[in-house]
């Protein structure tokens, strides 16, 4: 009798845990799907808050999905992907010409996990890098005088600098990706200055 | 083993208990969500009040009164109250929250964390502290005392109750218990294989404090000139799934069979210090407890409900003779207890 309870157990254990496994590992692939290109960036890539861990998938396995980085953010940055966003299920990540990082790191002290690494200084972080298309640049094309990344940029002077007509530059090993550049760009639609996380979707 | 609570049936201090466990489980939940209308709702002033100096149009009647919400709670009285509250430094929900810079972590975040990167951070580590002593000493109290979808699920519960005294037809579904450590078990493996969470994706608090905040950043999203809302999302229309299976199919179909943040609270709590007790000289097998536990356990069967009690307490308030009670001694007595039941 005991036996005959045991067989049974056993045999609900396998056929419960190979349907499990299956749904869930379905339901994992539907978790880790590489999207589509971001609709208004075009690149299949993601801006994370700052102190994210370098690598995407390092970064994906930390992160637990708690809401803790976007309580903690004063301005409304960080967003976590839904169904349907570009980046994977319940991740932060941050879309500058909706709203910018502002450099508080409220959320690398309060991520509960590593995926947030723990930053004291501004100047350590590296979300990405800002690059201006010359093309659309009121600046730079000569259309007329601008300056409103210049003003915005945190770090002025040092990652931006000013050329004629207030004219920007961005020097890429200063700029840390914030994104106020991007936000303040006078430029409707897409923006003439741009960041750049170079942090593939996997 | 000490006595700890007793509580005959009609005495006021059982109901009393039956009220705070929904009042804390109410507080959670609308603490979760209090917790995101701060947050948000600090955001969308910030950049309303840019807006406005920038734009200088008329605010629409909704962002204007939303703005003089905002000059009150700017006014002296509001201010020393934010200053001595600091609500805007509580973060998070049951899966993770930060209260003043303590951290409090779900167990099972901590397993899948430690699942998928093989890695666990001691920030996650002294969050865990606090819920893994609580559930050894009280087991799996969580279920019964704090989850917020457990809430909306003893609502479920309610309805369930009401349909059968009108007369409607519910189900009595019966899964196998086994289930949900068995998902337990595959979602850990399957979570360390892929290298992504995939049991915290559907654990309904977890869930539903994300479905919150979403919801809360809507709220104030439709204030603005650029709403951008999301709404229900494939977890809202989960957790919505779940209620009407409770309410038609079985009772607490998910906690009992599905959950695996149960099945880690049941593990962790195997061992637990506070149980209800059974005093089988006493019990007259009127078999009250068993039909008002919410959990399907018998606690008429040996002295002590087994690891998936949730110490709702539900069991001692109907136990007209008074023969179960909650008590406490240390793991090894109740284990002792229980093989001596055994062996007569």
């Amino acid at each position: 009798m005991i036996r005959r309870k045991f067989i049974r157990t056993i045999a609900r254990a396998v056929g419960v845990s190979i349907a499990s496994i299956t749904g869930l590992g379905a339901f994992a692939n539907l978790l880790k799907r590489k999207d589509a290109a971001n609709p208004v960036l075009g690149e299949p890539e993601v801006i994370r808050p700052p102190g994210a861990l370098e690598n995407e998938i390092d970064f994906l396995s930390q992160c637990i999905r708690c809401t803790r980085c976007r309580d903690a953010c004063p301005t409304g940055a960080i967003k976590l992907a839904g169904f349907g966003d570009s980046a994977q299920l319940g991740t932060p990540y941050i879309l500058p010409f909706e709203s910018a990082c502002n450099l508080s790191l409220a959320c690398t002290t309060t991520c509960p996990t590593e995926a947030l690494q723990l930053l004291i200084l501004t100047k350590d972080v590296h979300m990405g890098r800002a690059v201006v298309d010359e093309r659309t640049c009121v600046s730079h094309n000569g259309t007329g005088v601008c300056g409103a990344c210049h003003t915005a940029c945190p770090f002025k002077n040092f990652a931006i600098t000013q050329g004629p007509h207030n004219a920007p530059t961005v020097h890429e090993d200063r700029c840390v990706g914030c994104g106020l550049c991007e936000e303040a760009c006078i430029v409707e639609g897409i923006k003439a200055i741009r960041v750049y996380s170079g942090r593939q979707l996997v | 083993m000490r006595n700890f609570f007793t509580s005959p049936s009609g005495l006021p201090g059982s109901i009393l208990v039956q009220c705070l466990r929904h009042l804390l489980r109410l507080a959670v939940l609308l603490s979760i969500i209090g917790v995101g209308l701060v947050a948000h709702y600090r955001v969308f002033v910030t950049k309303e009040k840019i807006n406005v100096i920038h734009s200088e149009e008329h605010p629409s009647s909704a962002r204007k009164l939303a703005l003089d919400m905002h000059d009150y709670f700017q006014s002296n009285k509001a201010d020393q109250l934010d200053g001595k509250c600091r609500l805007s430094e509580i973060r998070g929900n049951t899966w993770s929250a930060d209260i003043y810079g303590f951290s409090v972590t779900d167990p099972l975040a901590a397993a899948e964390s430690l699942a998928t990167s093989r890695n666990i951070s001691k920030s996650l580590l002294l969050g865990l502290a606090l819920p893994v002593i609580a559930t050894l000493l009280l087991g799996r109290f969580f279920c019964s005392w704090i989850c917020p979808a457990g809430f909306l699920f003893d609502i479920a519960d309610r309805l369930r109750s009401l349909l059968q005294k009108i007369g409607v037809p519910v189900h009595h579904l019966h899964l196998w218990r086994g289930n949900k450590f068995v998902l337990l078990a595959t979602g850990l493996i399957v979570g360390a294989m892929a290298g992504v969470p995939v049991l915290g994706s559907f654990y309904p608090p977890a869930v539903l404090g994300r479905e919150i905040s979403a919801l809360t950043a809507d709220f104030f999203s439709v204030l603005t000139d650029y709403p951008t809302v999301t709404g229900i999302s494939l977890g809202g229309i989960l957790i919505i799934g779940i209620i009407i299976a409770e309410t038609f199919v079985s009772r607490r179909l998910w906690c009992r069979f599905v959950c695996p943040g149960g099945a880690l609270y049941s593990l962790i709590g195997a061992n637990r210090v506070v149980r209800v007790h059974n005093d089988l000289n006493q019990c007259t097998r009127c078999n009250e407890c068993i039909q008002v536990c919410p959990m399907g356990l018998n606690p008429m069967k040996t002295e002590s409900p087994g690891m998936e009690c949730d110490q709702c307490m539900l069991c001692l308030e109907s136990c007209q003779p008074g023969s179960l009670s909650l008590k406490w001694g240390l793991p090894l007595s109740h284990s002792e207890n229980q093989s001596e039941k055994q062996r007569e």
